[in-house]
């Protein structure tokens, strides 16, 4: 019963959409469709140009468009990469890794020292600084300390002829013996240099230098008694040792 | 028709050929006026005229067969629709509409006025309706969409107009059953 009710149910839907179907159609006034369609004809050729020609002109933008993009892409992309180096190594510098040197240098001379990186660095910085303030205070104290002693050097210079006369006595034949050759050579002290003579560090190695320079000094300064008889006696034993 | 002879008929009235425009005009446009009247367009003929001016104007664009073609129709139909209802709103003196006029479909006289009651009785059980329900039911029943059609063209979602089919149809229902039609 119910089955029937619902199908009359649905036959009565079913003639409804039909009577629909058949009533809700209208025929349009004919003088509508007469003067639409050549009007829909020429709304339809101006579009398909319009979008052929917005086509091709697409297609063109997008030719350049493109072109221009991958240039763009491109350079983003290097300065990007150049951009990333100082920090990769900035990044390097405070994982402890020792960046190289040039490397250093670029971020030095902007200012900025990476940390954990070795004192050598920091040393020859000081070394090669621009600022060379270091250096210059250096000889500037050495001038310093040479003029002061450059003032003390009347007194100084009588001490160390005294001390000289003093230790002649005592180290004649060290000093003869070890400075072979050596016997026309103007001692320090008397020379009037304030510095230390070229052969100071000599020692026995000096022979040979000592021997070389010998022949073109000039005359012996010393008295002739003091070293000529031992410098005599002794120089064959040098020689021959 | 055949899909060759709608592509070769749709590529035609792109170029702009009359002929193809008058087929499909006339093939179209009783239901889609059909459609605008049953739904109270304020002047059925004038949104018709819209409404085909729109189709040439984007048939660049469309691509599908023919049933396609009469859904995109259609759901442009609907579209004009609204803006002619809110255009009509905002007029001052709202203009009645005019009596519709049906499709020839009888030759004697007594089979015309047969059809023209038929029509008046579904037009009365067409306002029992709500207008979203009867946009529904004519977009599937004139206009022959599927309900994935009917939901782009009125902008929802298919369970939204599954469910406004349904409850379209159960009206249409009591109002028969009320008042005794038979159809």
């Amino acid at each position: 019963m119910g089955d029937g009710a619902y199908g009359d149910e649905m036959n009565q839907v079913a003639l409804f959409e039909n009577a629909l179907r058949a009533a809700v159609p209208a025929q349009p006034d004919p003088l509508i469709g007469r003067d639409l369609l050549p009007r829909l004809a020429q709304v339809a050729r101006t579009a398909t140009i319009e979008a052929e020609t917005r086509a091709s002109r697409r297609g063109s933008a997008l030719r350049t468009g493109r072109a221009a993009r991958s240039r763009r892409a491109l350079v983003a992309r290097v300065a990007i990469a150049v951009g990333l180096i100082p920090l990769v190594l900035a990044g390097l510098a405070f994982a402890g890794v020792t960046v190289p040197g040039p490397a250093r240098d670029a971020f030095d001379s902007v200012g900025i020292s990476l940390p954990n990186q070795p004192s050598e660095h920091a040393q020859s910085e000081k070394a090669t600084s621009p600022s060379q303030s270091g250096g210059n205070e250096v000889s500037d104290a050495a001038k310093t300390k040479a003029k002061g002693q450059g003032g003390n050097s009347a007194a100084a210079h009588e001490h160390a002829l005294k001390q000289r006369e003093k230790a002649k006595g005592k180290a004649k034949g060290h000093e003869q013996g070890n400075a072979i050759g050596l016997k026309d050579l103007t001692p320090p002290g008397q020379s009037g240099d304030t510095g230390p003579p070229p052969h100071s560090n000599a020692g026995g190695s000096a022979q040979s230098d000592a021997a070389q320079l010998a022949p073109k000094l000039p005359s012996h300064p010393f008295p002739k008694g003091q070293a000529g008889g031992r410098g005599q006696v002794e120089a064959p034993q040098v020689a021959g040792e | 028709m055949s899909a060759e002879r709608f592509t070769s008929l749709l590529e035609s009235a792109r170029q702009g050929s009359e002929a193809a425009w008058k087929e499909l005009y006339d093939g179209l446009a009783p239901v889609v006026l059909g459609y605008l009247r049953a739904n109270g367009a304020p002047d059925p003929e004038d949104v018709l005229s819209e409404v085909f001016l729109q189709v040439a104007r984007d048939v660049t664009s469309f691509s599908g067969d023919e049933k396609g073609f009469r859904s995109w129709v259609f759901t442009i139909a609907h579209h004009r629709l609204i803006d002619a209802r809110r255009h009509a709103a905002r007029r001052p003196v709202e203009l009645a509409a005019e009596p519709p006029e049906p499709v020839d479909r009888a030759d004697d006289a007594a089979d015309e006025a047969l059809t023209r009651i038929g029509t008046e009785e579904v037009q009365r059980v067409l306002e029992a309706v709500s207008d979203e329900q009867r946009a529904v039911l004519l977009l599937r029943v004139i206009g022959d969409l599927s309900i994935e059609d009917v939901a782009k063209a009125v902008g929802k979602r298919p369970g939204a107009v599954k469910a406004l089919q349904r409850r379209g149809l159960a009206a249409v229902k009591r109002e028969l059953g009320r008042k005794g039609v038979t159809l």
